[in-house]
């Protein structure tokens, strides 16, 4: 198990911002921790990178306690908002951090190019920091937590107060970069979930709601499909779309012969598309898209998203 | 061996021909999954034209099995011929792409000399901060005046140098410790503790790597502007005077630290800049003038016992400890060696604290992020 949650509490004073969590997550996997903001998930992330300590509980990391080197040095940590020492360039900041983690200078030098270019901060290796815009800063911060490539990641709100643009390349950049990594995404945005994870869990006020897959999640929230059809559809098929009991909703695209279909129950499409083939319709693609993650999710934790 | 998809088109194409549904399924089976064992060897954009054409491959595949299914062969030819192109372009692409590659050899972890990069870090910090220029103006006026002083008096030594500067010295030193020290663990209170905490060193070695940094910077902002009067007094014409010289230099830069690790303590705690500081110049005024103060009276009211508890107190302040190794001209002075004990007490009694706070309660809130 990657990262095994006991029992996790922290509170500060009289707040408590986490309240006795359970999770385990195994290596490899893809968990999106979502939840409101003032719901524990920075005060989760900041426990597992060992920058504070537990009021109750534990977790461990690869078997080790949090806050023991050997956790910290297999995890990487995005924080949010993550501070830089600004007058320094991403270059250096990046060197620094190959050398406290003790790479040989070959092999650092070489990562570190490697990750500015893969994160498409190589023009910027030399400028100070502090001229970065947000969402340079935050594959930045993505490129310090990977010079030791570690075996799991924690980000907390990989793109929050981002624009579209850069959440859209911030993303990216984690579901490449995370490949064959454990990785634990804490935010308030589905999408942020929806894109990398396979596994949400839904926290409010300190305390797990919600643990299921991102799939099976939009699955039970039915399924929208598009059809791509290469010529005429016949009436015939028509009139039994419109009568199958799996079709919620059906609209046809006045601009070209496309089709829109809304299904209850995924797996009630493959049965649909033998209904149009054998009603002699022209398919030509078809293609599901699940509904959106923060629709489903919202409705699982009282709209709090 | 791995098929290629050239051939596993091939063999739908015959499936189709001979009319047979589940062939053709069992070979866009193995035609998916031979797609998805290629794509996992590469390194791919999420954006990536490969995953798009992949995802339009598997659409027109379910279409064409379909087709096969309702026994509709004739009309899936457009659809194989879709597959068979789309199968080609990937084919192609997969080629491109190289395959992500390891390295061989785990990276050994932090060795001995990580703290000292992160010291070096800090002293450079320090050093170029705010806390940093003032300590160092200060440092250079004070010393300056004092040389300007001495340079008309006689003897002309370096021992009127320091005559000269070792009442508002002994004001400075305390303050410049107290303003390095504050700047010691700056990093958690503005949220870049991330940058060094995620290292794999422990918390310990962390605020010892950061102390060594802030001693490193506090030797010189305080004791740099020092040698440089030597340096200029020297030129100058002025005597050498070591025996002088070394126990004034030694004994300002141990009060400093010592108020520079009473400091790191009280940054230790999870507080904004301002509770730290408002907390150490209150230490500063309770250990210097008013322990003085303090003990003095209770020294020259008790009697016997008591006199001496106000005398042994009143030594272990690290202001009174300081004059102590400047100067023994003081009846109630300590020996210059208990001083310099005295000091070395508080510094690692100060460090320590801070290492067990840090260690027990972890570093606290960065003072701009969310509750």
């Amino acid at each position: 198990m990657a990262i095994e949650i006991d029992g996790l509490a922290k509170a500060y004073g009289r707040q408590r911002a986490l309240d006795g969590i359970d999770l385990e997550i195994p290596t490899g996997a893809t968990c999106g921790l979502l939840g409101p903001q003032g719901a524990g998930k920075t005060t989760l992330a900041r426990l597992l990178a060992g920058l504070e300590v537990p009021t109750a509980g534990s977790a461990r990391i690869d078997g080790h306690p949090i806050g023991e080197p050997q956790a910290t040095a297999r995890l990487g940590y995005i924080p949010h908002p993550a501070g830089f020492d600004e007058g320094r360039t991403p270059r250096q900041m990046l060197r620094l951090a190959g050398r406290l983690h003790g790479i040989p200078t070959s092999r650092r030098e070489r990562r570190l190019e490697r990750l500015l270019i893969d994160l498409g901060l190589e023009h910027l290796g030399g400028h100070a920091i502090e001229h970065l815009d947000g969402g340079h800063r935050r594959r930045l911060a993505l490129a310090h937590a990977l010079v030791p490539d570690p075996d799991h990641l924690v980000v907390d709100e990989p793109t929050r107060g981002l624009g579209p643009a850069a959440s859209r390349r911030m993303r990216e950049a984690l579901i490449e970069k995370t490949r064959e990594r454990t990785l634990l995404v804490l935010t308030s945005i589905p999408d942020d979930v929806e894109a990398p994870c396979e596994r949400v869990v839904g926290i409010e006020d300190g305390t797990i709601v919600l643990d299921a897959g991102v799939h099976e999640l939009a699955a039970d929230h039915g399924v929208a499909i598009a059809i791509g059809l290469a010529g005429e559809l016949p009436q015939r098929a028509l009139d039994e779309l419109r009568e199958h009991e799996a079709v919620a909703a059906l609209r046809r695209d006045p601009t070209d012969a496309d089709l829109e279909l809304w299904l209850t129950d995924p797996d009630e499409a493959p049965a649909v598309l033998r209904l149009l083939v054998e009603a002699d319709a022209p398919v030509a693609s078809f293609d599901r898209q699940p509904p959106p993650l923060g629709a489903t999710v919202a409705e699982h934790m009282e709209g709090q998203l | 061996m791995i098929p290629s998809l050239t051939q596993l088109v091939e063999e739908l194409d015959a499936g189709l021909e001979r009319e047979d549904p589940e062939l053709v399924s069992e070979t866009a089976r193995t035609l998916r999954e031979t797609i998805a064992r290629a794509l996992g060897d590469r390194r791919l954009q999420a954006e990536d034209p490969i995953l798009a054409r992949r995802r339009r491959l598997h659409q027109r595949l379910e279409v064409l099995e379909a087709k096969a299914q309702a026994g509709r062969f004739d009309d899936a030819d457009d659809d194989l011929d879709a597959v068979r192109e789309m199968a080609h372009e990937t084919e192609r692409a997969l080629e491109q792409r190289p395959a992500a590659d390891t390295e061989p050899e785990p990276d050994p972890g932090p060795g001995p000399d990580a703290s000292l990069h992160l010291a070096r870090r800090e002293a450079r910090a320090t050093v170029t901060s705010l806390p940093g220029a003032v300590v160092g103006t200060l440092s250079l006026l004070v010393f300056t005046l004092a040389l300007q002083a001495s340079l008309d008096a006689a003897p002309r030594t370096l021992a009127a140098v320091w005559a000269n500067a070792r009442t508002p010295a002994l004001a400075l030193a305390p303050l410049a410790g107290l303003l390095v020290g504050i700047e010691g663990l700056a990093d958690a209170r503005a949220g870049r503790i991330w940058l060094s905490a995620t290292s794999g060193l422990s918390r310990t070695r962390i605020v010892v790597a950061e102390a060594l940094g802030a001693l490193a910077a506090l030797a010189a902002l305080l004791l740099g502007p020092a040698v440089l009067v030597i340096l200029v007094g020297l030129g100058l014409g002025l005597a050498p005077d070591p025996t002088t010289t070394a126990p004034v230099l030694g004994g300002l830069f141990l009060l400093a630290t010592s108020f520079t690790a009473i400091a790191f303590a009280f940054a230790a705690r999870p507080s904004s800049r301002s509770v730290t500081l408002a907390g150490t110049l209150a230490s500063y005024l309770c250990l210097g003038p008013v322990w003085e103060a303090a003990f003095a009276a209770g020294q020259a009211a008790g009697r016997g016992r008591g006199a001496l508890v106000a005398s042994l107190l009143r030594g272990l302040s690290p202001v009174r400890a300081a004059d102590a190794l400047l100067s023994s001209v003081d009846p109630y002075a300590l020996p210059a060696g208990r001083g310099l004990l005295v000091l070395a007490g508080w510094t690692v009694a100060g460090l320590a604290l801070a290492a067990y706070l840090v260690q027990e309660r972890g570093f606290g809130r960065p003072h701009h992020g969310e509750p």
